[in-house]
C-alpha cells in the first residue's frame, strides 16, 4: 500500500514537472510592426486583383518553437489604417460601405486552436471580430524561423507566414456584393521579439 | 434574376419607385375608403424599406452598425405613424412622437461617440437635433397640400444621395436616392391633385428616415457637414415658393408644388456643389 502510494506520488510530481516545463518553454513574443504586414487581396470586377494593407496594428504571440499546438497569436488592427495607395479609395474603404472605421475602429483575431500539419506548418484557427461580428477563421501558418538576430545577439526573433481567405459578407460587408469579391485573401507576414 | 436586383440603378431608382406607386394603391384601397387615404403615404417608409433590403440586406437583430439601425428606426416610425394615423390621433401627438423619436433615435444611432464624446461631440448632437425639429416644424408648416410637404423631401433626398457620393459612402448615397424615388412613387398619387393628407405615416416613417441617413452622415462618414446643413434650407422653400406668381385656380395649385421643388432645388444644388469641392481625394478621379 505504501510503495502504490509512493508511486503515485512520484507520478504526479512528474506529471506537474511536465506542465511546468510545456508551459515554462512557451516564450512571448511582441509583434514588430515594422517587419510585419497585414496583407488583403481582393477581386475588382474580375479584372484584377486588387491588394491593401493594414499599417498600424499591435500584437503578440506565444511560442515555445518546437510544438505549435500550445501556441496563441492576439492580433488588433486599426482600421482607420487602411492602405491601398489610392486616398480616396481609401477614403472610401473606410465609410460604411467596407471598414465603417469611425463605427468600428478597430478589428481583432485571437487564435483558439493550432494544429500542426508538417514539420513547420499548421492550421491556425481563431476569432476573428470585424464590424463587431465575431466569427471563426482558420489561416495555413508556416512557420519560417527563430533565431537570435544577427546584428544583435540580445533580441531573439521569431517569424512566420499566414494565409487563407475570409468572406467579407459574413461579417455584414455587403457593399457592391457582385462587383467587389466577397473571398478576400488575407496574407500575414509576421516577426515578433521574445520578451 | 438575381443579377437584375443587384443593379444600384434597380435597387435605388426602379424597385423604390415601383415601390412608393403601387403600394401607395394597395395600402390606400386595402383600408377603404375613410382610413386608406390617411395611412397611403406608409408606400414611402415601406417602399424605402423594399431598396434597404436590396442595397443593404436584412439586418440582424439587434442590429450591430448604425446602418442596421437606420431600417429598425424607420419600422419603428412607419409602425408607430401607421397606427396614430390609422387612430386618428391629433396633430399633436405625432408632432410630439416625432421630435421626442428624434432625440430617441439621435441617442441610439450617436452611442458609439457618446462614451467618450467631446463638448464639441455634444454640440453637434443638439444642432442634429434642432435640424429635425426643423424639418419637423417646417413640414408641419406645409401640410395643407401634401405634395409642397413632400417635394422639399424629395429634393432633400436627392440632395442628400449625392453629398453621401461625394462623401465616399456609396451605400448611403444609394439608401437617399431610394427614399426620393420611393417619394417620388407617392407623389405620383398626389399630382396634379392632392388625395392623400400628409400625417404621422409620412412624418414618422418618411421624413423619419430622411433626418436618421442624415444623423449617419453626419456622425459616421466624410459627408461635408456645410453640405448637409445647406440641405436643411430645402425646407424652407415652400414659404418662399409662396410669393411666386401663378396663374390662379386649378392650374395654380397644380404647379404650386412644382415651384416649391424648384426652390427648393436651389439649396439642394449649392449643397452638391460644396460636398463636391470639399470632396476627401477629388483630384484623384476615383
Amino acid at each position: 500500500m505504501r510503495t502504490r502510494s509512493i508511486i503515485a506520488g512520484a507520478a504526479a510530481l512528474m506529471a506537474s514537472t511536465a506542465l511546468i516545463g510545456t508551459a515554462s518553454a512557451a516564450d512571448n513574443y511582441k509583434i514588430d510592426a515594422t517587419h510585419t504586414n497585414i496583407i488583403f487581396i481582393v477581386d475588382h470586377l474580375g479584372f484584377s486583383n486588387m491588394i491593401g494593407q493594414f499599417q498600424s496594428f499591435e500584437g503578440n504571440f506565444s511560442f515555445d518553437g518546437k510544438s505549435v499546438e500550445g501556441a496563441s497569436v492576439k492580433l488588433t488592427i486599426k482600421t482607420a489604417s487602411v492602405d491601398t495607395d489610392h486616398e480616396a479609395r481609401d477614403k472610401h474603404l473606410s465609410s460604411p460601405d467596407f471598414f465603417n472605421v469611425q463605427e468600428f475602429p478597430e478589428m481583432s483575431f485571437t487564435s483558439t486552436k493550432f494544429e500542426a500539419t508538417g514539420d513547420k506548418t499548421a492550421k491556425m484557427t481563431g476569432d476573428l471580430t470585424m464590424l463587431g461580428v465575431t466569427k471563426p477563421v482558420t489561416l495555413d501558418v508556416t512557420f519560417n524561423k527563430a533565431d537570435k538576430f544577427p546584428m544583435d545577439p540580445n533580441v531573439f526573433i521569431a517569424g512566420f507566414s499566414a494565409k487563407g481567405t475570409v468572406n467579407r459578407q459574413d461579417f455584414g460587408m455587403k457593399y457592391a456584393a457582385g462587383a467587389i469579391g466577397d473571398n478576400i485573401g488575407l496574407w500575414i507576414e509576421a516577426e515578433g521579439h521574445k520578451q | 434574376m438575381a443579377e437584375f436586383f443587384t443593379n444600384p440603378l434597380v435597387q435605388s431608382v426602379l424597385v423604390p419607385v415601383a415601390g412608393g406607386f403601387i403600394l401607395t394603391g394597395a395600402i390606400r384601397f386595402a383600408n377603404g375608403r375613410a382610413k386608406g387615404p390617411l395611412v397611403a403615404g406608409a408606400a414611402v417608409a415601406l417602399g424605402f424599406l423594399v431598396g434597404y433590403v436590396l442595397i443593404v440586406g436584412l439586418p440582424p437583430l439587434p442590429p450591430v452598425s448604425n446602418q442596421q439601425k437606420l431600417a429598425y428606426v424607420v419600422a419603428g416610425g412607419l409602425i408607430i405613424g401607421f397606427l396614430m394615423d390609422f387612430s386618428r390621433r391629433p396633430p399633436f401627438y405625432r408632432e410630439l412622437v416625432y421630435i421626442v423619436g428624434a432625440a430617441a433615435a439621435l441617442y441610439w444611432m450617436a452611442l458609439p461617440k457618446i462614451a467618450g464624446g467631446t463638448a464639441w461631440t455634444y454640440l453637434s448632437l443638439v444642432a442634429l437635433w434642432i435640424a429635425a425639429g426643423l424639418i419637423g416644424y417646417r413640414l408641419e408648416k406645409s401640410r395643407a397640400n401634401v405634395v409642397n410637404a413632400c417635394a422639399p423631401l424629395l429634393v432633400a433626398a436627392l440632395g442628400l444621395g449625392l453629398v453621401a457620393l461625394f462623401g465616399r459612402t456609396g451605400s448611403y448615397s444609394q439608401l437617399a436616392f431610394s427614399l426620393a424615388t420611393a417619394f417620388g412613387g407617392f407623389m405620383l398619387w398626389n399630382w396634379p391633385i392632392a388625395r392623400y393628407p400628409f400625417g404621422a405615416t409620412l412624418l414618422l416613417g418618411g421624413a423619419g428616415a430622411l433626418v436618421t441617413i442624415a444623423y449617419a452622415l453626419a456622425l459616421y462618414t466624410e459627408a461635408s457637414p456645410y453640405a448637409l446643413a445647406m440641405l436643411l434650407l430645402c425646407f424652407f422653400a415652400e414659404p418662399v415658393a409662396r410669393r411666386i406668381k401663378l396663374p390662379a385656380g386649378k392650374i395654380g395649385e397644380a404647379f404650386r408644388p412644382v415651384a416649391v421643388g424648384a426652390v427648393a432645388l436651389i439649396p439642394a444644388l449649392a449643397a452638391v456643389a460644396v460636398a463636391y469641392l470639399t470632396a476627401p481625394g477629388q483630384e484623384a478621379g476615383y
